[in-house]
């Protein structure tokens, strides 16, 4: 059953809808958010590289106070949250092996959801002391801001400019190379196989167009630096699940999007294996409710002690090892005091 | 010349003015004879072949108009049905539940449809849809042919993205739900959109036929017959007045046969006329838009499956509801029209219950006969007016959907029994060949034994 519809129900889907474009279009600098493409925008394109500019500095964050622990001031979110006796986490449930439903459990589990269990750990002494509350990406920001959720723990990035009042970030706890899922028997090994080209079987020239596909619409691929020239077909849709369709049907050559989801897909059929060196990187973090630097502090404290601890590398060797091979390990945080 | 009496002698006032005009023809009486001999038997003998041609002719048109006017008509509409009742089914099962329980699915096989009625196997509506599919080939035309192969290849091509949805959904894979959505848009986009103009060619088909046995051919052939009893008279009275004879046996059983042929051929065709001209004026028009209705309903219930199960958006509830009010606006004036849009009302509540919570719809009052909770009406918390059946989109859509189906069948019987009529009136092809031949033959033979005598 939907939710009613809210008074800034409107404003905040705005928001999102940028929020998320943003995202998944990896964090350019264009500045035509009314212009740029949504995540829904399907089709094909082949228009060469235009040049992007990525966010080169790593977002910041609040610096932590002190390690986190049980003893919070009162007023606060975290206190909030102690009286309650759970957090509650705002998830998706497709991205298997970072938030994704477990099919021999029914319960949501991954990467991410550790690293968020890890903060109800420190608050709560009780890692289970969680609520997980699956969402859409498009519903998170009005998650946060009506308090239906402590913290997302979602696939996504941070955006670039940072948003000013609908949400506020951890320090990033994941750095997420886009690459590509591409058949594990197949010819495409890295992306400059991508290319489309020409070969002369005998007298008749043959064009060998390779095909790739675009969760989130065209814009999120078809500028990216890194794509061979001649660029492939893109082929964007909606939705990521819809890009696996294509693969598995022979549609496209390739998915090419954030390491984080192909894991997820590759998670689903045996065949498909993460390749390519990346093509661009994104940072991950947690997205807060706007308004609260105190959590947002104490929620950097637990993901410091997540880095340092060696909890962070087990999680990865637990969810996303076999996927994506070896880490470099988490990225450092970089904080605005 | 003498007046001698073969079947007996006529006053002498008639038949001096038959002589008068007999022998006004500038032909010797041998030749006169021999003329008049071939054009009996021409006329008669043609007669008896248009009016046979046009009496198969309808007869073909009327099996036409059953099998591949009505038959391919009915078959659409219940291959359209069963799709969208089985593509609901699956969507909101697998969509839903992830994994369908094993009792709804019933096995494949003989008797699959039989054995699966009802919610405890949905894939009874696929099976019945193939089968469906096999039947209407067996009656179709050739004009029917890439809409059947479009049915064939898509519907396989949908079965499988199914499974492979099923078989996703079964390992917990997500994108299952993705190939669920391609196989919604095969359902959709291809299969549905085929059957309907498949339907409305079944229904062009009906409507020809209609208007064709009861249009002008018909009375090309009375009016043939006609012209050979005039002609044959005309010859009859020629030769008597040659002769001075009248009433040879031969031509009165020509007459009779001819006239039989006659009175036979326009009985069956004014009743055929009557029957299928009143089936064109009204009971096609309420067979089409019984089918439209159903469709349309059927159409509702894929928008409210991505409105409401498949967690679509707000643009998918408007969809729904602008939809649903303009068919029960737009349901003609018909027995069960408050039926079906209280029906339609209830749906409507329904969904718009599961979807915002709130249960006001404009036009529509709220049916007290289920528990919005879905809870038991029995635990003294509830209102006691209330059964402890939920207020189910699901159900309320069955229920108003068997309400347009019903009036699918009794629109389909109606018209079937008018064929029927149409086809009981059908005179033997063979009989009027018969006796126009018979007459021929008798009528050129009564000619020539008049005139034998004269060389």
């Amino acid at each position: 059953m939907s939710p009613a519809v809210h008074p800034g129900a409107v404003r905040r889907g705005v928001a999102a809808a940028v929020l998320v474009t943003t995202w998944m279009a990896g964090c350019t600098r264009v500045d035509v958010p009314s212009s740029l493409p949504g995540r829904g925008e399907e089709g094909t394109s082949r228009r060469p590289s235009r040049g992007t500019a990525d966010c080169d500095e790593p977002p910041v964050s609040l610096r932590p106070i002190g390690p986190p622990g049980p003893d919070v001031a009162p007023g606060t979110v975290m206190s909030d949250i102690r009286g309650e006796g759970r957090l509650r986490i705002g998830v998706t449930d497709d991205a298997i092996g970072f938030s994704g439903v477990d099919p021999t459990t029914g319960e949501v589990a991954g990467f991410g959801v550790d690293l968020a269990r890890a903060v109800a750990d420190a608050l709560l002494g009780d890692p289970d002391a969680v609520e997980l509350v699956t969402m859409t990406h498009n519903e998170q920001l009005d998650a946060l801001g009506s308090g239906r959720v402590d913290l997302v723990a979602a696939p996504g990035a941070v955006p670039c400019p940072l948003p000013d009042d609908d949400v506020a970030f951890s320090t990033p706890y994941f750095t997420a190379r886009r690459r590509m899922l591409v058949a594990a028997d197949g010819p495409i090994a890295s992306f400059a196989d991508l290319a489309t080209r020409t070969r002369a079987p005998g007298s008749v020239e043959q064009v060998i167009d390779r095909r790739v596909c675009a969760p989130g619409g065209v814009a999120t691929v078809e500028g990216a630096d890194g794509l061979p020239d001649p660029p492939p077909l893109v082929v964007g849709v909606p939705e990521v699940a819809d890009c696996l369709v294509l693969l598995q049907q022979g549609q496209v050559d390739a998915v090419v999007a954030d390491e984080v989801t192909l894991a997820g897909l590759a998670a689903q059929d045996p065949r498909l294996r993460v390749r390519g060196d990346a093509l661009g990187s994104r940072p991950y973090a947690l997205a807060l409710p706007p308004g609260a630097p105190a959590w947002v502090r104490y929620v950097n404290a637990v993901l410091e002690d997540v880095r340092v601890s060696g909890a962070w590398a087990d999680a990865y060797e637990r969810w996303l090892a076999d996927a994506l091979g070896p880490s470099a390990g988490p990225p450092d945080p970089a904080y605005a005091d | 010349m003498a007046a001698t009496a073969g079947t007996g002698a006529v006053p002498g006032a008639i038949l001096g003015r038959i002589e008068g005009v007999a022998w006004r023809v500038p032909l010797p009486t041998r030749r006169l004879v021999v003329v008049l001999a071939v054009g009996v038997a021409g006329s008669l003998a043609g007669s008896g072949i248009v009016a046979a041609w046009v009496t198969s002719r309808h007869a073909g048109t009327i099996a036409e108009a059953r099998a591949s006017g009505l038959g391919v008509a009915d078959a659409a509409a219940d291959f359209h049905t069963r799709l969208a009742t089985y593509d609901a089914d699956a969507a909101a099962i697998l969509v839903t539940d992830g994994v369908e329980d094993a009792e709804l699915r019933a096995p494949f096989g003989d008797g699959a449809y039989e054995a699966a009625r009802g919610r405890a196997g949905y894939d009874g509506d696929l099976a019945r849809a193939a089968q469906v599919l096999a039947e209407v080939g067996l009656v179709a035309e050739e004009a029917d042919e890439a809409d059947l192969r479009t049915l064939t290849d898509r519907l396989v091509r949908y079965t499988g993205v199914v499974e492979t949805a099923r078989a996703n959904a079964a390992q917990g894979n997500p994108v299952a739900a993705a190939y669920l959505d391609q196989a919604r848009h095969i359902a959709q986009e291809d299969l549905m959109a085929t059957a309907a103009h498949l339907r409305r060619s079944g229904e062009q088909r009906v409507a020809r036929a209609a208007n064709d046995v009861g249009g002008p051919i018909g009375a090309v052939a009375v009016a043939s017959l006609v012209l050979a009893l005039v002609v044959l008279l005309a010859a009859s009275v020629l030769v008597a007045g040659r002769t001075r004879r009248l009433v040879h046996p031969a031509l009165l059983a020509a007459a009779a046969m001819a006239g039989t042929a006659l009175v036979l051929v326009a009985a069956g065709f004014w009743t055929q006329t009557r029957v299928l001209q009143a089936a064109a004026t009204e009971d096609v028009e309420d067979f089409v838009t019984a089918n439209e209705t159903a469709f349309e309903l059927t159409d509702l219930r894929i928008t409210e499956i991505a409105a409401v199960v498949a967690g679509g958006d707000e643009s998918d509830y408007s969809r729904f509801a602008t939809g649903a009010r303009r068919l029960s606006e737009r349901i003609p004036d018909r027995p069960d029209r408050a039926e079906l849009q209280r029906a339609l009302c209830n749906y409507r509540i329904d969904v718009q219950r599961a979807v915002r919570g709130s249960e006001t719809v404009a036009g529509c009052e709220p049916d007290e006969a289920c528990d919005p909770d879905g809870t038991d009406g029995t635990d003294g918390t509830d209102d006691p007016e209330e059964t402890d059946e939920a207020c189910d989109p699901d159900e309320s859509f069955r229920l108003a959907n068997s309400v347009a189906v019903d009036h699918v069948q009794r629109t389909t019987t109606a018209l079937r029994e008018r064929i029927d009529a149409a086809d009981a009136a059908t005179v033997e092809p063979g009989m009027p060949l018969v006796l126009g031949l018979g007459g021929a033959v008798s009528g050129a033979g009564g000619i020539l034994a008049r005139g034998r005598r004269y060389r």
